[in-house]
């Protein structure tokens, strides 16, 4: 038998200086990090996509090709399969990311509403004071109003059309008064209700010339993107913000390029939330025929005809197709440049959108998974290996992560954990929670709400105060093999059920207690 | 100076009624959105904030019925007296009256979702804006046109009174949030 000699030993050791050359991936392969070895991240960058459902993406089994750039992301990336927004719109999904509280406890529940006053130092900014400095982005108004809400904890925040063609928001003047400013100005004296049935703005003089100078301007953007943008160009839902996703993208890559590790940017770009309005490229390119499960409809629901959804699902997926090419674009920079060697990306959404039930998109009391389960792919500093965590993590889960990771204290009043897979473990009996409220006042105890409990295999959906049927009534799916939720299993499993909805209520009584019924 | 500003532009209490009419057509419009609105920000937002927020739309008011009440002081300043000084009161309720009232038609008819610009409407403002003026005029001449007009804006001074320092005091709070950060 051969031995290793002397000889063998000094031979192997001329080996060690040619390893110093090594790129990191290489090393990575040979000698892959352990989680509990992450040095603390110089950079920790959140890309969060608007109103994207983990559902409609390639990344996690959808039929479509709609995210081949996040599957590029996730074979070097945490890639969470059930992850679940604490919130199905806007306001509570990005509340809850930002603070690692429950809707129930942040009471950011109604649209456009705020957190509760006494909680907007509770945030993620302010807890990574002194370790980085932070950058806050986001397109979304909604979005906004929260983070104004911690805007002395943001140490550069870039204005919601920071990477507009045109621009009818006001409120931003005001840098020493963001939060009032905006609701005065963009919810109130100038605001383009598109969707109500009285359009006019409340100030009568200036709103009004304010409004025929942006028409003026969005008609010189369409006209000149007109050929790239088919359908129009892409706007804000409720706000005039028109842009090209390319020049937002083009923003962030320019924003990430000027970065100053160490730094924590949080960026929340609209895509791929309604209107969808994809470019040439991507406009009509599912024209594939591909039909979903057919589902009853839901009689909270708004009825929209099952031929209606197709049209909107294919349009949405496209225009998902769209946002992942361009994310594309700020992967290669974030590959280039060297960020994922020594960075944090995390690449998540604040909701999702439904096309199923007679429900179009998220404005809805249901709480089924198309609207709840939103992408979670985190890329640790140097990882090359894909690792799938098939768990149930909540959005609230987020921010105690991210804490770990840069080895700041997680504190008591935190409502999330240590994710699995980042240095947190699983347990099967943790139950996260989903609420929707948006009917119900912020400072009363919730009497109108969905509240979705997530626990193991189990999904309880609770809704309450919505009258006759609904308004106290449950369901139980088993996602393990049901992940469509059509069999409602609240009468067959009554043991799990009486469980399950023993812990829900006594959870939802606990966040009542705060407040007089 | 002061000699040539007199004889330019007419009576204080006259601009004062003027002034009125202005303030109540501007800061009931949105009185009239803020309380359409003011249920769903009782959802969320606390008695102060909401105070501020009206703070905000009476400053916005504030300088808005100041930059509306240039418009009859200007045509006083450039035409001859007997056509509008003399007439200040009438000519300049009309004119206040048919000017904010088609500003308000204005808005209530640009709709922002469907991406195109309201062409018909900004076209007619010249032709419309004419027509006004030409209506005005003849509120001046026509006696019992004259006499509403007057009479209203004699009525609505009380409003002058009410709104000038609201919307000067609502300024001052608005200043004062944006020196002292919030």
């Amino acid at each position: 038998m051969h031995l290793f000699s002397r000889r063998d030993f000094l031979k192997l050791s001329a080996l060690i200086p040619i390893s110093a050359a090594l790129p990191p991936w290489a090393k990575n392969l040979v000698f892959p990090k352990r989680i509990d070895q992450i040095n603390s991240p110089t950079n920790i960058i959140i890309i969060l996509f608007d109103a994207m459902s983990a559902r409609n993406l390639s990344v996690y089994g959808y039929p479509r090709n709609t995210t081949p750039n996040l599957v590029r992301f996730a074979s070097r990336a945490n890639v969470y399969h059930s992850h679940y927004s604490a919130g199905n719109f806007t306001t509570p999904g990005t509340a809850s990311l930002l603070t690692g509280l429950y809707p129930w406890t942040h009471r950011a529940i109604n649209n456009s509403g705020l957190m509760a006053r006494e909680l907007t130092g509770k945030n993620i900014f302010k807890l990574l004071a002194g370790k980085y400095k932070r950058l806050a982005f986001t397109q979304n108004l909604l979005a906004n109003y929260i983070i104004s809400q911690f805007s002395s904890d943001i140490d550069i925040r870039l204005s919601p059309s920071s990477f507009d063609l045109a621009n009818g928001t006001f409120g931003e003047w005001f840098k020493n008064d963001l939060s009032s400013s905006y609701r005065s100005f963009d919810d109130f004296l100038f605001k383009f209700d598109i969707n109500s049935s009285n359009p006019a703005s409340a100030s009568l003089i200036f709103g009004t010339i304010q409004r025929l100078y942006f028409l003026r301007q969005v008609i010189q953007a369409q006209s000149a993107y007109s050929q790239q943008y088919p359908i129009g160009l892409p706007n804000t839902d409720n706000y005039p913000i028109y842009y090209r996703i390319e020049n937002v993208f083009e923003g962030l890559i320019s924003s990430v390029k000027n970065i100053k590790a160490p730094t924590f940017a949080y960026f929340h770009v609209y895509p791929p939330h309604e209107p969808y309005r994809p470019s040439k490229e991507f406009f009509s390119l599912f024209f594939d025929g591909y039909k979903p499960l057919q589902k009853p409809q839901h009689s909270l629901g708004h009825q929209v005809s099952s031929q209606e959804e197709l049209k909107q699902r294919r349009r949405y997926d496209e225009y998902v197709a769209d946002a992942d090419s361009q994310f594309g674009r700020l992967l290669n920079v974030l590959e280039q440049s060297g960020f994922l060697e020594n960075s944090v990306i995390i690449v998540t959404a604040d909701h999702g959108q439904m096309f199923e039930r007679g429900e179009q998109g998220h404005f809805t009391p249901l709480l089924y998974d198309p609207v709840l389960r939103v992408p979670l792919l985190i890329s640790t500093p140097g990882q090359y290996k894909r690792n799938d965590i098939h768990q149930p993590t909540n959005s609230v889960d987020v921010l105690p992560t991210l804490l770990h990771l840069s080895d700041v204290p997680i504190p008591d009043w935190c409502e999330g954990t240590v994710l699995p897979g980042l240095g947190g473990t699983y347990d099967p009996q943790r139950s996260t929670f989903s609420i929707e409220a948006k009917l119900n006042p912020a400072f009363a105890p919730l009497k109108i709400a969905t509240i979705a409990m997530r626990k193991g295999a189990y999904k309880l959906i609770h809704y309450l105060g919505y009258g006759e049927k609904y308004d106290d009534a449950y369901e139980l799916y088993n996602l393990d093999n049901d992940i469509e939720e059509v069999n409602n299993l609240y009468a067959s499993e009554a043991v799990i059920a009486s469980k399950m909805k023993a812990e829900l209520l006594e959870a939802l009584n606990a966040a009542n207690s705060r407040f007089k019924s | 100076m002061l000699a040539i500003l007199k004889n330019r532009f007419p009576r204080l209490q006259q601009i004062l009624a003027i002034y009125g009419l202005i303030s109540l057509i501007i800061y009931c419009w949105t009185l009239i959105w803020f309380f359409w609105k003011l249920p769903s920000w009782e959802y969320f937002m606390t008695a102060g904030e909401i105070a501020i927020v009206l703070a905000y739309a009476m400053a916005t008011n504030f300088l808005e019925s100041l930059t509306v009440l240039l418009m009859p002081l200007f045509l006083c300043a450039v035409l001859p007296a007997k056509w509008f000084k003399d007439f200040f009161l009438s000519r300049g309720s009309a004119l206040v009256i048919l000017g904010l009232g088609y500003i308000m038609y204005i808005s209530l008819h640009i709709t922002s979702n469907d991406d195109s610009y309201p062409t018909n409407i900004v076209r007619l403002i010249p032709v419309i804006g004419l027509l006004i003026l030409i209506l005005s005029f003849m509120a001046g001449r026509i006696s019992l046109l004259r006499k509403l007009s007057e009479e209203l804006a004699d009525r609505a001074i009380i409003f002058a009174y009410i709104f000038l320092p609201v919307g000067f005091i609502s300024l001052l709070v608005v200043i004062a949030k944006n020196i002292f950060r919030s």
